[in-house]
């Protein structure tokens, strides 16, 4: 069974971008691709690391008189068996897949149950209630769907931003992205509304216990709040580090820098984009030691680059 | 023999891969380069499909971290510096081996000529 096929279902071919003109290497790189799920942009990415290596190891051998055709037959070679590597590739995929599948399947059970649960009127013990199978099995069978579409959205749909080679320094987010953006804070502003008039027992969430409301209500509040993150920009110049933010705009020397950590919060988990807090804490030249949490992810260009480049920056002071 | 040996380099590898990073940060092929110097007449045991598969396994645990630049060759060069986790890891790992070393310098060499 080769179920993987499905993920590849709307873009099946090979990505012609990673094309070589090394029949060798093409060759090689299309038996690798075979084997990978996901669609075409993330196929591709997942074949740059292992293009770059053979071209890199084929120019030395060229260069050290080898004839290109040779160069070609003995890089692919060395590199193992094709099928096996792009195997390995396609595990990691389907374990994250997994992981995030099962996961949200409890996570989508327990909220409907509860949801179902909070509903329920008080006066008649809590399996006789009218519906109360009906409101059991219903989430059980909408649950796996839900995170079906959320997994396979994370683990196959969502890629990383390429690096952009006209500012190496600048992180951003593209604008489509941030109208996506847009439309989460408009749908979780609304449902906070609701939630919030819940609690007083008006609208749509009038018949919930308040305690419920006021869950959802907070969960709305905070998932608009960290979708202001794609109006965030950073940009790192040779001794300053400036993080402008929907709030307000930040200059920190990169000399005053004394410690990073990085800090996942629960809903970075939900996220697929691979989102973490840099929490960096710098000297100011008061001495006042100062703190500021950076969030980065996977959406936005350069963020992999400046992370890397702010950690060399504490290793190596100037 | 040449079995034996190639099982302790394997168990060896993630050791030697965060060390050559302690260097500097480093892409693939460069890495690959800089073990193949170190290890000299084992450097064969350093496979580029067990290599690009254990570097991804050390930057999900987080002893590494990735980011790619752009390329020359049209796709962008993924790569790799070593966490401070890393580095942890790495001396612990080190303090390990040379635990084995100095066991084996005690016991097994000193009885033997």
């Amino acid at each position: 069974m080769r179920l993987f096929r499905v993920t590849r279902l709307f873009s099946p071919q090979f990505p012609q971008e990673l094309a070589t003109d090394i029949p060798a290497i093409d060759s090689y790189l299309q038996q690798i691709e075979q084997e990978l799920p996901g669609r075409k942009a993330l196929r591709c990415q997942m074949l740059e690391e292992v293009r770059d290596h053979l071209l890199e190891h084929h120019s030395q051998l060229v260069a050290s008189g080898e004839s290109s055709d040779l160069a070609a037959e003995q890089v692919t070679t060395q590199f193992g068996d094709p099928i096996q590597y792009g195997r390995t590739l396609r595990r990691d995929k389907l374990i994250k897949f997994a992981k995030i599948f099962s996961i949200s399947t409890l996570a989508f059970i327990a909220i409907t149950l509860f949801m179902g649960w909070s509903y329920t009127p008080t006066e008649y013990p809590l399996v006789e209630t009218p519906g109360f199978w009906t409101r059991l099995f219903v989430p059980m069978l909408n649950a796996p769907l839900f995170a079906l579409l959320m997994s396979y959205t994370m683990s196959f749909v969502v890629v990383k931003a390429k690096p952009d080679p006209k500012s190496a320094s600048h992180v951003y987010v593209d604008r489509k992205k941030k109208y996506a953006a847009l439309y989460i804070v408009l749908y979780m502003s609304a449902l906070a509304v609701i939630a919030i008039l819940g609690i007083f027992n008006i609208g749509m969430f009038r018949n919930m216990h308040p305690l419920v409301s006021a869950a959802f209500a907070i969960l709305s509040v905070l998932t608009v709040y960290w979708n202001r993150i794609p109006w965030n920009s950073y940009d790192l110049k040779d001794d300053t580090l400036i993080v402008r933010s929907v709030f307000r705009e930040t200059q920190i020397p990169l000399v005053q820098i004394i410690s990073i950590k990085v800090k996942r919060y629960w809903i970075d988990r939900f996220s697929g984009l691979d989102s973490r807090s840099l929490m960096i804490q710098w000297r100011t030249s008061t001495g006042q030691v100062q703190r500021l949490q950076l969030p980065l992810n996977d959406s936005m260009h350069n963020a992999d680059r400046l992370q890397a480049k702010l950690y060399s920056a504490l290793e190596h002071p100037q | 023999m040449k079995t034996d040996n190639e099982q302790i380099l394997k168990g060896l590898l993630d050791t030697l891969v965060l060390n050559v990073l302690t260097q500097g940060e480093n892409y693939g092929f460069g890495i690959r380069e800089a073990l193949h110097q170190q290890l000299g007449a084992d450097a064969d045991v350093v496979k580029e499909a067990t290599l690009y598969p254990l570097l991804h396994r050390l930057e999900r645990r987080e002893l590494l971290i990735s980011y790619r630049q752009p390329g020359e060759r049209g796709t962008p060069r993924k790569y790799y510096k070593i966490t401070d986790l890393g580095r942890s890891y790495l001396r612990t790992k080190t303090a390990e081996w040379r635990k084995v070393a100095s066991l084996l310098e005690r016991t097994i060499f000193t009885n033997k000529d």
